[in-house]
Protein backbone atom coordinates (compact mmCIF):
# COMPACT_ATOMS: atom_id res chain seq x y z
CA UNK A 1 0.00 0.00 0.00
CA UNK A 2 3.00 2.37 0.69
CA UNK A 3 4.35 1.89 -2.69
CA UNK A 4 1.37 2.53 -4.23
CA UNK A 5 0.73 5.43 -2.41
CA UNK A 6 4.49 6.75 -3.79
CA UNK A 7 3.60 5.53 -7.18
CA UNK A 8 0.50 7.58 -7.35
CA UNK A 9 1.78 10.54 -5.81
CA UNK A 10 4.37 9.86 -8.77
CA UNK A 11 1.89 9.75 -11.17
CA UNK A 12 0.08 12.84 -10.12
CA UNK A 13 3.14 15.33 -10.30
CA UNK A 14 4.12 13.88 -13.27
CA UNK A 15 0.79 14.50 -14.75
CA UNK A 16 1.03 18.22 -13.68
CA UNK A 17 4.56 19.02 -15.18
CA UNK A 18 3.34 16.79 -18.69
CA UNK A 19 5.56 13.93 -18.60
CA UNK A 20 7.19 13.98 -21.84
CA UNK A 21 8.33 17.43 -21.79
CA UNK A 22 9.80 17.15 -18.96
CA UNK A 23 13.68 17.52 -19.14
CA UNK A 24 15.84 14.92 -18.81
CA UNK A 25 12.18 12.70 -18.98
CA UNK A 26 14.49 9.85 -21.33
CA UNK A 27 16.51 8.57 -17.94
CA UNK A 28 13.83 6.09 -16.71
CA UNK A 29 12.67 5.76 -20.40
CA UNK A 30 16.09 4.34 -20.66
CA UNK A 31 16.22 2.47 -17.30
CA UNK A 32 12.95 0.69 -18.45
CA UNK A 33 14.47 -0.36 -21.16
CA UNK A 34 17.57 -1.53 -19.78
CA UNK A 35 15.57 -3.55 -17.41
CA UNK A 36 13.39 -5.36 -20.02
CA UNK A 37 16.36 -5.88 -22.11
CA UNK A 38 18.34 -7.51 -18.54
CA UNK A 39 14.54 -9.79 -18.48
CA UNK A 40 14.87 -10.85 -21.58
CA UNK A 41 18.71 -11.77 -21.44
CA UNK A 42 17.61 -14.09 -18.32
CA UNK A 43 14.68 -15.71 -19.92
CA UNK A 44 16.92 -16.45 -22.96
CA UNK A 45 19.38 -18.11 -20.78
CA UNK A 46 16.86 -19.90 -18.60
CA UNK A 47 16.09 -21.17 -22.69
CA UNK A 48 19.31 -22.36 -23.13
CA UNK A 49 19.60 -24.61 -19.47
CA UNK A 50 16.67 -26.11 -20.48
CA UNK A 51 17.66 -27.04 -23.96
CA UNK A 52 20.89 -28.40 -22.73
CA UNK A 53 18.76 -30.56 -20.15
CA UNK A 54 16.56 -31.76 -22.64
CA UNK A 55 19.65 -32.41 -25.08
CA UNK A 56 21.34 -34.34 -21.94
CA UNK A 57 18.42 -36.47 -21.75
CA UNK B 1 19.87 -20.15 -30.92
CA UNK B 2 16.26 -18.68 -29.64
CA UNK B 3 13.68 -19.52 -32.19
CA UNK B 4 12.40 -15.97 -34.84
CA UNK B 5 9.31 -15.85 -33.22
CA UNK B 6 10.91 -14.61 -29.72
CA UNK B 7 12.65 -12.22 -31.49
CA UNK B 8 9.92 -10.66 -32.61
CA UNK B 9 8.04 -10.55 -29.27
CA UNK B 10 11.08 -9.00 -28.30
CA UNK B 11 11.72 -6.29 -31.05
CA UNK B 12 7.63 -5.43 -30.61
CA UNK B 13 7.66 -5.32 -26.98
CA UNK B 14 10.81 -2.93 -26.61
CA UNK B 15 9.36 -0.62 -29.35
CA UNK B 16 6.00 -0.99 -27.20
CA UNK B 17 7.85 -0.23 -24.07
CA UNK B 18 9.78 3.02 -25.46
CA UNK B 19 7.34 4.31 -27.57
CA UNK B 20 4.17 4.04 -25.15
CA UNK B 21 6.12 6.84 -23.15
CA UNK B 22 7.89 8.91 -26.02
CA UNK B 23 5.27 8.76 -28.31
CA UNK B 24 2.18 12.01 -28.48
CA UNK B 25 -0.95 11.16 -27.38
CA UNK B 26 -3.90 12.97 -27.29
CA UNK B 27 -4.68 15.38 -24.52
CA UNK B 28 -8.17 14.55 -22.94
CA UNK B 29 -9.54 15.87 -19.61
CA UNK B 30 -9.23 13.40 -16.21
CA UNK B 31 -7.21 10.65 -18.38
CA UNK B 32 -4.21 13.01 -19.48
CA UNK B 33 -0.83 11.12 -19.89
CA UNK B 34 -2.59 8.06 -17.90
CA UNK B 35 -3.74 7.57 -21.40
CA UNK B 36 -0.13 6.03 -21.53
CA UNK B 37 -2.14 2.91 -19.84
CA UNK B 38 -3.35 1.89 -23.04
CA UNK B 39 -0.36 0.73 -23.69
CA UNK B 40 0.59 -1.64 -20.75
CA UNK B 41 -2.97 -2.07 -19.10
CA UNK B 42 -4.86 -3.29 -22.08
CA UNK B 43 -2.54 -5.80 -23.86
CA UNK B 44 -2.55 -7.38 -20.54
CA UNK B 45 -6.41 -8.40 -21.32
CA UNK B 46 -5.85 -9.10 -24.27
CA UNK B 47 -3.03 -11.47 -24.26
CA UNK B 48 -5.00 -13.03 -21.05
CA UNK B 49 -8.07 -13.71 -23.23
CA UNK B 50 -5.84 -14.75 -26.45
CA UNK B 51 -3.64 -17.26 -23.67
CA UNK B 52 -7.26 -18.29 -22.35
CA UNK B 53 -8.42 -19.08 -26.14
CA UNK B 54 -5.20 -21.51 -26.58
CA UNK B 55 -5.73 -23.23 -23.32
CA UNK B 56 -9.49 -23.72 -24.29
CA UNK B 57 -8.11 -25.53 -27.58
CA UNK B 58 -5.78 -27.41 -26.42
CA UNK B 59 -8.35 -29.03 -23.85
CA UNK B 60 -10.51 -29.57 -26.76
CA UNK B 61 -7.79 -31.23 -28.45
CA UNK B 62 -7.12 -33.32 -25.27
CA UNK B 63 -10.80 -34.44 -25.17
CA UNK B 64 -10.82 -36.07 -29.13
CA UNK B 65 -7.49 -37.23 -28.69
CA UNK B 66 -6.95 -38.13 -25.10
CA UNK B 67 -3.15 -37.19 -25.43
CA UNK B 68 -1.46 -36.06 -22.11
CA UNK B 69 0.35 -33.75 -23.38
CA UNK B 70 -2.41 -31.45 -24.66
CA UNK B 71 -3.71 -31.53 -20.83
CA UNK B 72 -0.22 -30.18 -20.33
CA UNK B 73 -0.18 -27.27 -22.45
CA UNK B 74 -3.84 -26.61 -21.31
CA UNK B 75 -2.98 -25.94 -17.70
CA UNK B 76 0.04 -24.00 -17.90
CA UNK B 77 -1.33 -21.91 -20.82
CA UNK B 78 -4.19 -21.34 -18.36
CA UNK B 79 -2.46 -20.64 -15.75
CA UNK B 80 0.02 -17.35 -17.59
CA UNK B 81 -3.56 -16.75 -18.37
CA UNK B 82 -4.54 -15.85 -14.89
CA UNK B 83 -1.04 -14.44 -14.04
CA UNK B 84 -1.68 -12.05 -16.99
CA UNK B 85 -4.60 -11.54 -15.83
CA UNK B 86 -3.86 -10.24 -11.95
CA UNK B 87 -1.35 -7.94 -13.62
CA UNK B 88 -4.21 -6.37 -15.57
CA UNK B 89 -6.52 -6.20 -12.63
CA UNK B 90 -3.33 -4.47 -10.46
CA UNK B 91 -2.69 -1.90 -13.56
CA UNK B 92 -6.45 -0.94 -13.66
CA UNK B 93 -7.08 -0.82 -10.04
CA UNK B 94 -3.70 2.15 -10.30
CA UNK B 95 -5.30 3.56 -12.89
CA UNK B 96 -8.91 3.81 -11.79
CA UNK B 97 -7.69 4.96 -8.68
CA UNK B 98 -6.10 8.11 -10.47
CA UNK B 99 -8.65 8.64 -12.56
CA UNK B 100 -12.09 7.55 -10.99
CA UNK B 101 -10.35 8.36 -7.86
CA UNK B 102 -11.22 4.58 -6.43
CA UNK B 103 -9.20 1.65 -6.62
CA UNK B 104 -12.31 -0.02 -7.29
CA UNK B 105 -15.93 0.56 -7.98
CA UNK B 106 -18.57 -1.92 -8.59
CA UNK B 107 -18.79 -1.33 -11.78
CA UNK B 108 -19.66 -3.92 -14.15
CA UNK B 109 -16.90 -4.35 -16.15
CA UNK B 110 -14.54 -4.46 -12.79
CA UNK B 111 -17.11 -7.24 -10.91
CA UNK B 112 -17.23 -8.98 -14.36
CA UNK B 113 -13.58 -9.23 -14.74
CA UNK B 114 -13.44 -10.48 -10.96
CA UNK B 115 -15.57 -12.92 -11.91
CA UNK B 116 -14.18 -14.17 -14.59
CA UNK B 117 -10.49 -14.51 -12.33
CA UNK B 118 -12.01 -16.38 -10.19
CA UNK B 119 -14.03 -18.83 -12.24
CA UNK B 120 -10.06 -19.55 -13.78
CA UNK B 121 -9.00 -19.32 -10.22
CA UNK B 122 -11.68 -22.65 -9.55
CA UNK B 123 -9.91 -23.97 -12.43
CA UNK B 124 -6.50 -24.40 -10.83
CA UNK B 125 -8.34 -25.61 -7.48
CA UNK B 126 -10.47 -28.29 -9.52
CA UNK B 127 -7.03 -29.46 -11.21
CA UNK B 128 -4.72 -29.46 -7.84
CA UNK B 129 -7.98 -31.13 -5.78
CA UNK B 130 -7.82 -34.27 -8.07
CA UNK B 131 -5.13 -37.10 -7.13
CA UNK B 132 -6.03 -39.53 -10.44
CA UNK B 133 -4.03 -37.89 -13.30
CA UNK B 134 -6.26 -39.00 -16.22
CA UNK B 135 -9.50 -38.19 -14.09
CA UNK B 136 -7.62 -34.58 -13.48
CA UNK B 137 -7.17 -34.03 -17.15
CA UNK B 138 -10.48 -34.89 -18.57
CA UNK B 139 -12.48 -33.20 -15.92
CA UNK B 140 -10.23 -29.94 -16.29
CA UNK B 141 -10.61 -29.80 -20.11
CA UNK B 142 -14.53 -29.58 -19.62
CA UNK B 143 -14.53 -26.96 -16.87
CA UNK B 144 -12.01 -25.20 -19.46
CA UNK B 145 -14.41 -25.84 -22.28
CA UNK B 146 -17.41 -24.25 -20.29
CA UNK B 147 -15.31 -21.70 -18.43
CA UNK B 148 -13.81 -19.92 -21.80
CA UNK B 149 -17.11 -18.64 -23.53
CA UNK B 150 -18.43 -17.44 -20.08
CA UNK B 151 -15.20 -15.61 -19.40
CA UNK B 152 -15.88 -13.72 -22.65
CA UNK B 153 -19.53 -13.09 -22.02
CA UNK B 154 -18.93 -12.00 -18.72
CA UNK B 155 -15.95 -9.21 -19.95
CA UNK B 156 -17.26 -8.71 -23.57
CA UNK B 157 -20.76 -9.36 -23.46
CA UNK B 158 -22.46 -8.24 -20.64
CA UNK B 159 -20.94 -4.38 -19.60
CA UNK B 160 -21.83 -3.28 -22.91
CA UNK B 161 -25.23 -3.85 -22.19
CA UNK B 162 -25.33 -1.95 -19.17
CA UNK B 163 -23.73 1.52 -17.68
CA UNK B 164 -20.14 0.96 -17.20
CA UNK B 165 -17.52 3.88 -16.29
CA UNK B 166 -14.79 1.77 -18.26
CA UNK B 167 -14.06 2.93 -21.67
CA UNK B 168 -15.84 0.50 -24.58
CA UNK B 169 -18.86 -0.60 -22.37
CA UNK B 170 -22.14 0.57 -21.66
CA UNK B 171 -22.17 3.68 -24.24
CA UNK B 172 -19.14 4.96 -23.15
CA UNK B 173 -16.58 5.98 -26.71
CA UNK B 174 -13.39 3.02 -26.61
CA UNK B 175 -9.84 4.55 -27.14
CA UNK B 176 -10.55 4.20 -30.94
CA UNK B 177 -12.60 7.04 -31.00
CA UNK B 178 -9.49 9.74 -29.34
CA UNK B 179 -7.47 7.68 -32.05
CA UNK B 180 -8.32 9.92 -35.04
CA UNK B 181 -4.74 9.30 -36.93
CA UNK B 182 -3.69 5.79 -35.77
CA UNK B 183 -0.87 7.16 -33.35
CA UNK B 184 -2.35 5.17 -30.37
CA UNK B 185 -2.60 2.10 -32.71
CA UNK B 186 1.02 1.76 -34.13
CA UNK B 187 1.92 1.33 -30.44
CA UNK B 188 -0.82 -0.58 -29.05
CA UNK B 189 -0.74 -3.22 -31.49
CA UNK B 190 2.69 -4.24 -31.30
CA UNK B 191 2.18 -3.90 -27.72
CA UNK B 192 -0.44 -6.72 -27.72
CA UNK B 193 1.68 -8.82 -29.99
CA UNK B 194 4.53 -8.50 -27.64
CA UNK B 195 3.22 -9.17 -24.63
CA UNK B 196 1.42 -11.93 -26.55
CA UNK B 197 4.53 -13.75 -27.16
CA UNK B 198 6.39 -12.99 -23.66
CA UNK B 199 2.76 -15.22 -22.58
CA UNK B 200 4.20 -17.50 -24.93
CA UNK B 201 7.51 -17.96 -24.47
CA UNK B 202 6.91 -17.94 -20.44
CA UNK B 203 4.27 -20.84 -20.89
CA UNK B 204 6.58 -22.47 -23.39
CA UNK B 205 9.64 -23.10 -20.76
CA UNK B 206 7.42 -23.89 -18.13
CA UNK B 207 6.06 -26.79 -20.07
CA UNK B 208 9.41 -28.00 -21.15
CA UNK B 209 10.63 -28.15 -17.75
CA UNK B 210 7.25 -29.94 -16.55
CA UNK B 211 8.19 -32.26 -19.37
CA UNK B 212 11.64 -32.98 -18.42
CA UNK B 213 9.90 -33.10 -14.73
CA UNK B 214 8.13 -36.00 -16.23
CA UNK B 215 10.73 -37.71 -17.35
CA UNK B 216 13.03 -37.76 -14.45
CA UNK B 217 10.21 -39.22 -12.35
CA UNK B 218 9.60 -41.76 -15.06
CA UNK B 219 13.13 -43.06 -14.59
CA UNK B 220 13.25 -43.46 -11.10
Amino acid sequence: MMLLNILMQMQQSATLADASDTHKFFVPVIVIAVIFIGIVVYMISLDRKIKKLEEKK
Amino acid sequence: MITWWKIIGIICLLYALVGGLLMPVPDLPILEQSIRNLYYHVPMWFGMTLLLLVSAVYAVKFLSKQNPEHDLMSAVFANVGIFYGVLGLITGMIWAKNTWGTFWTNDPKLNSAAIGMLIYLAYSVLRSSIEDEEKKARVSAVYNVFSFPIFCVLVFVLPRLTDSLHPGNGGNPGFNQYDLDSRLRMVFYPAVIGWLIMGFWIAELTIRIKKLQFKQTDQL
